[in-house]
């Protein structure tokens, strides 16, 4: 909730609480909030520079179940003075104004990179490092932003502003996807891990445990056409429906799913033509 | 200060601490907070614990770290840690300690972690 220091810091930058609760904007959003198979069964890249920005991380990956799924009712997970060396080591940073955060936060940018994972175009997700940034940064961008038109070059000057460096990772969707199709198969346990060399480096390529103790060790390709084969052989209607669930849910789903299995797409969809 | 006490041979014998098992204590100002503990033919046995009140400082870091090490002076290439993909205590810790994600599973990360 809103302890001291977070009145304080709302009070030094003439927040109007009651509107911006209200803002769609202030509201956050989780990886299952975005796409549920990408919350439960995502695999995603290394991490790449990049700048993003904060208009467009929506929200935190790590903490699912927000308890406030609020930006500014979120504000005393990170800070409180009287909390302990979690809460109150980044205090400071709520005594910059919204003119001074940026160039105030930009050492920390460069030595404690702020680790975003892209779930779907335009929302991103912050992972293990920046939350308290985030935090504040999020609500100085909400609070400029109230009321502006996206399209309107007010917007997009404050989109601007808040745009910051960050670690990057991407979704990989073929893993992902493939790891929920094997991991939810009715007939089979195939266990998925990505292989990586001795420099603990990711191939890009996956292992495969299957039943009876084999392995395979596949790249994209020939984990669709794996995928493919087993699905061909599927008889279970659960099991498509479900597919087809997510598929009615989540335009990258469907896509993945028509683009790789296109002769067995009216299998899985029922039928239906989309 | 920030202290690491290993638990020798002769009072693991006196504790009845398995042999097998190497114990780390946490000293903080001369006071014990926390500790850890090892075990050379079995890391699912590995255990932390840092007192509640100590909690929230960065000394389960510390002491996780610490842990590494001593699989790594046993002779371990890297270890796996699985755990709840909401735990981002543990997130924080194994990605700080150069972790990397090989699998997950119904919201369950599986990272191996180089020593």
């Amino acid at each position: 909730m809103l302890n001291d220091d977070v009145l304080d810091f709302i009070k030094k930058n003439n927040m109007d609480l009651k509107k911006l609760l209200q803002n769609d904007s202030s509201q956050l959003s989780t990886t299952n909030d975005i796409n549920r198979i990408i919350g439960n069964y995502g695999y995603f890249s290394e991490e790449e520079d990049a700048f993003v920005s904060v208009a467009d991380i929506v929200g935190y990956n790590c903490i699912q179940d927000q308890q406030n799924k609020n930006i500014f009712l979120n504000f005393d997970n990170f800070f409180d003075s009287q909390g302990d060396g979690y809460h109150s080591r980044s205090i400071g940073m709520l005594n910059y104004s919204s003119e001074e955060i940026i160039e105030g936060l930009r050492y920390s940018f460069k030595e404690e990179p702020i680790v975003v994972e892209a779930i779907t175009e335009g929302k991103h997700l912050i992972s293990t490092n920046g939350l308290h940034r985030y935090t504040v940064l999020r609500s100085h961008f909400v609070n400029e932003s109230y009321g502006l038109d996206e399209d309107s070059i007010e917007y997009k000057k404050v989109r601007e502003k808040y745009t910051i460096p960050v670690k990057l990772k991407k979704v990989d969707l073929i893993k992902t996807y493939a790891n929920f199709l094997l991991s939810t198969h009715p007939d089979f346990e195939i266990f998925m891990s990505s292989e990586f060399d001795n420099n603990y480096r990711y191939t890009g390529r996956v292992i495969l445990e299957l039943p009876n103790n084999k392995r395979l060790t596949l790249d994209d390709d020939e984990l669709i056409r794996f995928l493919k084969q087993i699905l061909t052989n599927t008889k279970c209607s659960d099991y498509f429906e479900r597919i087809n669930n997510y598929s009615a849910k989540y335009d990258s789903f469907r896509t993945f799913i028509a683009e790789n299995f296109p002769d067995i797409t009216r299998q899985i969809m029922g039928g239906k033509s989309r | 200060m920030i202290e690491f006490i290993k638990i020798d041979e002769e009072i693991k014998k006196i504790l009845g601490i398995d042999l097998s098992e190497n114990v780390v204590l946490v000293k903080k100002d001369s006071k014990v907070i926390g500790c850890g503990k090892v075990n050379k033919e079995d890391c699912s046995k590995t255990y932390i614990f840092i007192e509640t009140e100590c909690r929230g400082n960065g000394f389960g870091k510390l002491l996780f770290n610490k842990i590494l090490e001593e699989y790594k002076n046993i002779g371990f290439a890297d270890i796996t840690i699985s755990f709840s993909n909401d735990n981002i205590v543990i997130k924080k810790i194994v990605t700080g300690a150069r972790g990397i994600p090989v699998s997950v599973v119904n919201n369950n990360v599986t990272y191996v972690i180089p020593l």
